[in-house]
């Protein structure tokens, strides 16, 4: 069975001035339709983690780095910027801390654009998913006449409404009310599962993730250096 | 076709935005629209002053010359020339002329040769042998009209002898055709009269010509004619300075319109180079989102591109429709001189379908730096929140 993602001895860098910080992932699998919290406190790396996870840094190394069986690695070695952008939009949705929607456009024509970037139209997958996430009545407004909650919904449904085989979610609950939180969680976990998509969460509440059934993979600092390194996800 | 949707719906987004970046564009169009519908009024009524008449563009020798048919043919096949038509010598053509149901009154009139084509007889066809076009004044003066016969006699003085010739009115000819009294006929009928003057023999006519009637093709090739005769010693009258100083005077205009257009467009690139990079750095985060949600580079670029051009297209249209209320006050109120009913200001297809074309030139120069910062725009900046 392909996964959703894999991850074999990747490193990734980042610099800040002078400063290098350097994270290690020795292993990290998404099977179909997984969910997977990467946990750990702030500046242990979780952002640097997802921008190689989700193909939007180039990796320092990385023996595998593959989505839905397509090599990644090898269109980061050639330099094939066009090809990974495909791959994002094809295989990838994306729930961010705000939202991340497109301002200018309203929420159908949000999870439309992603159905476009993917090459798969499905006005009826829009029209239940939202009913789902109970945003049915909302698909015509703009993001910006939303409460966060509805937002976070609406950013849901657009990574979902292509059927990406991996959402990428950057602490989609670290800007609502806490019980909002654990609401728009379940509802990201239970859509994904639907969908059979694989979720990838970074996130610095590693107990809500587990309620949730998220396995965990804490984000472990090198004492001494500026790097982390990437423990195996376990389930809770 | 995504980008140009994407650009739109951003526009649309932002109406207050857009209709500055609009206005802004169209405060600089609209005075050089207005600004080439002027030098378009004061030079097409310059020149419909002069070239009303074909009169303008006629070109007459003022010494006899004499000239070889094949001299003739030369200067008629070049692209300049109008009409041209052999003419005997200057004065030697003028009659008496009377009306043939009412003999008595006579009036001296010129014998003008004339052919198909006659840029003075537009409109007339043209005369066969015995017959003439007669012109305006001399038609009243005998009271005729087309069907009409007239005699034509020549006199010579201290002689016996008369020349005579039976004619009919063919038509009258209009009434620019010739501020003097005159008959226009197939040339046979000038040479034979100078032939008569001459005492020459029937049968041994002259096989050159003194004179020509000439007419240029356009008024502009006026100069070039009178230029090329000159050339030849050939001394003309014709009205080539005022041509040529309206030709110089359009050159200067339009040579002005550019030079105005060309700091304006300065300005139009710059403000709205401005206006675009800014656009772009302030919607980083969403063209970053874009860029991760897959969007080709290629389509990233074209963002700024598409509303570079949706504003000069619009700014365009606004211009026009100011340029246009502006040119008709200037109209009406005959702001610079009185202008004889005539526009001074005309904002023609020309002036703005020019204005559209450059400033959409001048748009797409505009969106380049836009359009290389958003090349650069780093999908992993969609991850960060702002």
């Amino acid at each position: 069975m392909t996964a959703a993602l894999r991850l074999r001895g990747v490193v990734a860098r980042r610099r800040s001035g002078n400063a290098v910080f350097s994270l290690d992932i020795p292993a990290l699998t998404l099977p179909e339709g997984g969910l997977v919290a990467v946990t750990g406190a702030s500046g242990t790396g979780k952002s640097t983690l997802l921008d190689v996870a989700a193909l939007a840094a180039r990796p320092e190394t990385a023996a595998v780095l593959e989505v839905a069986g397509t090599d990644a690695a090898i269109l980061w070695r050639r330099g094939r910027l066009e090809a990974l952008a495909a791959l994002r939009g094809a295989s990838f949705g994306y729930v961010l801390q705000t939202g991340g929607l497109i301002p200018f456009l309203s929420l159908r024509d949000n999870a439309r654009l992603a159905q476009d970037f993917s090459g798969r139209r499905d006005e009826a997958r829009i029209t239940r998913l939202a009913e789902a996430l109970e945003i049915g009545e909302l698909l015509g407004r703009l993001p910006a006449a939303l409460s966060v909650g509805q937002r976070q919904r609406a950013a849901i449904l657009r990574a979902l409404a292509h059927r990406p085989s991996v959402v990428i979610a950057d602490e989609p609950t670290a800007s609502v009310h806490p019980d909002m939180a654990e609401t728009i969680l379940a509802l990201l976990a239970e859509q994904a599962r639907e969908a059979g998509a694989a979720v990838l969460l970074a996130t610095h509440d590693a107990a809500a993730a587990a309620r949730h059934g998220f396995a965990l993979a804490p984000l472990l600092p090198v004492p001494g250096e500026a790097a982390s390194v990437l423990a195996e996800p376990v389930l809770a | 076709m995504r980008a140009l949707r994407l650009a739109l719906a951003d526009l649309r987004h932002e109406p207050a935005f857009t209709l500055c970046s609009v206005l802004a564009l169209a405060a600089v169009i609209a005075p050089l629209i207005l600004l080439a519908g002027l030098r378009a009024g004061v030079i097409a009524g310059m020149a419909e002053d002069m070239g009303a008449s074909p009169r303008a563009r006629e070109i007459v020798n003022t010494t006899n010359l004499t000239l070889s048919p094949d001299w003739f043919t030369a200067l008629a096949a070049r692209p300049e020339v109008g009409f041209l038509i052999p003419r005997t010598r200057l004065l030697a053509a003028t009659g008496r002329l009377e009306a043939g149901a009412s003999p008595g009154h006579v009036i001296p009139v010129e014998v003008l040769p004339t052919a198909p084509g006659d840029p003075l007889l537009r409109g007339v066809p043209p005369p066969g042998p015995g017959q003439v076009v007669i012109s305006t004044g001399a038609a009243q003066r005998l009271g005729v009209g087309p069907g009409d016969a007239l005699r034509l006699r020549v006199i010579l003085t201290g002689a016996e002898d008369i020349f005579r010739a039976s004619l009919t009115v063919a038509a009258i000819a209009p009434p620019s055709a010739s501020a003097r009294d005159a008959i226009f006929a197939e040339p046979a009928l000038g040479r034979g009269i100078q032939d008569f003057i001459d005492r020459r023999a029937a049968g041994t006519e002259a096989t050159t010509a003194e004179g020509f009637r000439l007419y240029a093709r356009r008024l502009e090739d006026v100069p070039v004619l009178v230029a090329r005769l000159r050339a030849e010693n050939i001394e003309t009258a014709s009205r080539a300075e005022d041509v040529a100083a309206l030709l110089a005077l359009d050159r200067n205009l339009t040579a002005g319109v550019a030079v105005i257009a060309a700091v304006g467009g300065a300005g139009f690139v710059l403000g709205l180079a401005a206006a675009l990079w800014a656009s772009v750095e302030r919607k980083r985060r969403t063209l970053a989102l874009l860029r991760l949600m897959g969007m080709r580079r290629a389509g990233l670029v074209m963002l700024p591109v598409w509303q570079a051009l949706v504003f000069a297209l619009l700014g365009t249209l606004v211009a026009a429709a100011v340029a246009q209320g502006a040119a008709s006050i200037v109209n009406r109120l005959a702001l610079l001189g009185a202008s004889d009913g005539r526009d001074l200001a005309r904002i023609g297809m020309l002036e703005v379908g020019g204005a559209g074309i450059l400033s959409m030139l001048a748009a797409m120069v505009a969106a380049v730096a836009a359009a290389r910062r958003a090349a650069a725009i780093d999908p992993a900046e969609g991850l960060r929140d702002a």
